[in-house]
């Protein structure tokens, strides 16, 4: 382990440490340790932004002596100064078009995403649920591969029934739907319920592995201070 | 996974994204690392990317400490495309123009045009022959939430399918994202080809492969934990019932109700 190694583990173990504080409740330890995070990321954000976008691709090319490459920089130049004008109430305005162009491109890409990407093949691989071909090729269990597909399809139905808002209005009564939308809904709840509990799993699963990593380098280092001793 | 990376040609060229905090590298750095070290076992070149500013460290780090005993050196058997700008549009742009979007490696050097030649070469050989996103042979994902896991699949993966080639797209997720993701690789056809999941995931990777890269305590610990939150819940929910139960019968007995 080299010097810079051992001054970062010290620190890890150090902030690990004042992190893990928090478990006798907040404290300024703690807060000081979140304090310098925040900052920190910050900084690297701000690094980055400048050293891997600004100045390569922004600033280098407005010094190019291809003619192209300065147009293609000044355009976002000037759009990103107008952009910065959100900053003073005075002249916010020139700031909207700038930021129309950015929802207006943002929009359409997660748009244009979502329908080719998620939305088109996912219907599609619903409706293959009952492909027994498929099921064969695959060398699947028919009845497994249908009784999957049967619980799929029945969880997507009534999750969808689940969400269905619409309702008669009657005068003076409260909205109610119609009663089988309500039979599916309550089947959509437990599918629904069931999802909460996967992700929940999925959750604690996350915040576990990271805890014991955290222990892991806590007892690591520990082991490695006092062998570094009892050698010396 | 296992099978495409097994499929892979001689010197390959495999796309590693980088796309999780520092929070969770505990967990993913453990899920990939026999990943990794399969890739780096079969030969293969890779060209490291990431959504995320501080993806690229994390990517330098995990290949300079994480996977033991490598002797990959950057620039010769990875390079280090660094951050990509712009959310799921920036992916749009890099998976329509490779080259143009990621112009420079993390060093700064000009990542496709050495030396002043065409553009399609490349001084750095994980690059060499790239011209579009599809020239990879593989695209690797280490992703720790759904978001930028969706828009990797919705923005890239069209772009690695079409007439006569067919990149696959693989994903080492977090435990906490595959619910969002498995449906994306159970459909039919997949839209990712291979996944692995969590802690439980590279366990169970490593096991296959013949791999020793994850302390057995780690797993341990994590199993005890995992057993402990669901006998926790189990003994909260009969205390519950109980405490409801003895309640409602004190009520009855002491006159009932309001």
């Amino acid at each position: 382990m080299n010097l810079a190694d051992f001054i970062g583990s010290i620190l890890g173990f150090l902030l690990t440490l004042l992190v893990f504080s928090y478990l006798l409740g907040d404290n300024p330890l703690f807060r000081l340790v979140i304090y310098l995070f925040i900052g920190v990321s910050a900084g690297f954000a701000g690094i980055v932004a400048i050293n891997s976008v600004l100045l390569p691709r922004l600033i280098a090319p407005l010094f190019s002596n291809s003619f192209p490459e300065v147009i293609q920089a000044i355009v976002p130049l000037f759009l990103a100064l107008l952009l910065m004008a959100k900053l003073s109430p005075r002249i916010s305005s020139w700031g909207t078009v700038p930021m129309a162009y950015l929802v207006g491109v943002g929009a359409a890409a997660a748009v244009g995403g979502v329908v080719t990407g998620t939305l088109f093949p996912q219907v599609n691989s619903s409706m293959n649920l009952f492909d027994l071909q498929l099921a064969v090729d695959r060398g699947m269990n028919v009845g497994f591969f249908l009784v999957n597909g049967g619980i799929i399809l029945v969880g997507t139905i009534t999750s969808f029934a689940y969400f269905h808002f619409g309702a008669r209005a009657r005068p003076n009564q409260p909205a109610v739907r119609q009663p089988w939308i309500e039979e599916l809904s309550q089947i959509g709840l437990m599918f629904i319920a069931i999802t909460y509990g996967v992700l929940f799993a999925g959750v604690y699963s996350a915040a576990l592995a990271a805890l014991v990593e955290r222990l892991s380098f806590l007892v690591e280092f520990l082991r490695l201070l006092l062998s570094s001793f009892i050698s010396a | 996974m296992n099978n495409l990376i097994e499929q892979l040609p001689e010197e390959a060229s495999v796309l590693l994204v980088f796309d999780y905090d520092p929070g969770f590298s505990g967990e993913l750095d453990a899920a990939a690392t026999s990943v990794v070290d399969h890739l780096i076992s079969r030969g293969a070149y890779l060209t490291l990317v990431s959504t995320i500013p501080v993806g690229p460290v994390l990517a330098e780090r995990f290949l300079s400490s994480t996977v033991r005993n490598n002797n990959y050196v950057r620039n010769i058997h990875y390079v280090n495309l660094g951050f990509i700008p712009g959310g799921p549009t920036g992916l749009l742009s890099f998976a329509e123009d490779l080259h143009h979007t990621l112009p420079y490696t993390l060093d700064g050097e000009a990542a496709w045009s050495g030396d002043g030649g065409p553009v399609g070469r490349s001084v750095f050989p994980p690059l060499e022959g790239i011209e579009e996103l599809s020239d990879f042979n593989l695209v690797v994902i280490l992703v720790d939430d759904s978001f930028t896991a969706r828009s990797w699949i919705e923005q890239v993966q069209p772009s690695l399918i079409g007439e006569g080639f067919h990149t696959p797209m693989a994903m080492v997720v977090s435990a906490q994202v595959e619910p969002l993701v498995r449906p994306y690789y159970d459909a039919d056809p997949r839209q990712i080809q291979g996944l692995v999941t969590g802690l439980r995931g590279g366990a169970a990777y490593e096991q296959m492969t013949g791999r020793e890269t994850m302390p057995g305590y780690y797993w341990d610990a994590f199993i005890y934990g995992m057993n402990a939150a669901g006998l926790l819940i189990i003994i909260g929910a009969l205390v519950g019932i109980a405490y409801t139960l003895f309640g409602q019968r004190e009520k009855e007995q002491s006159g009932g109700g309001v």
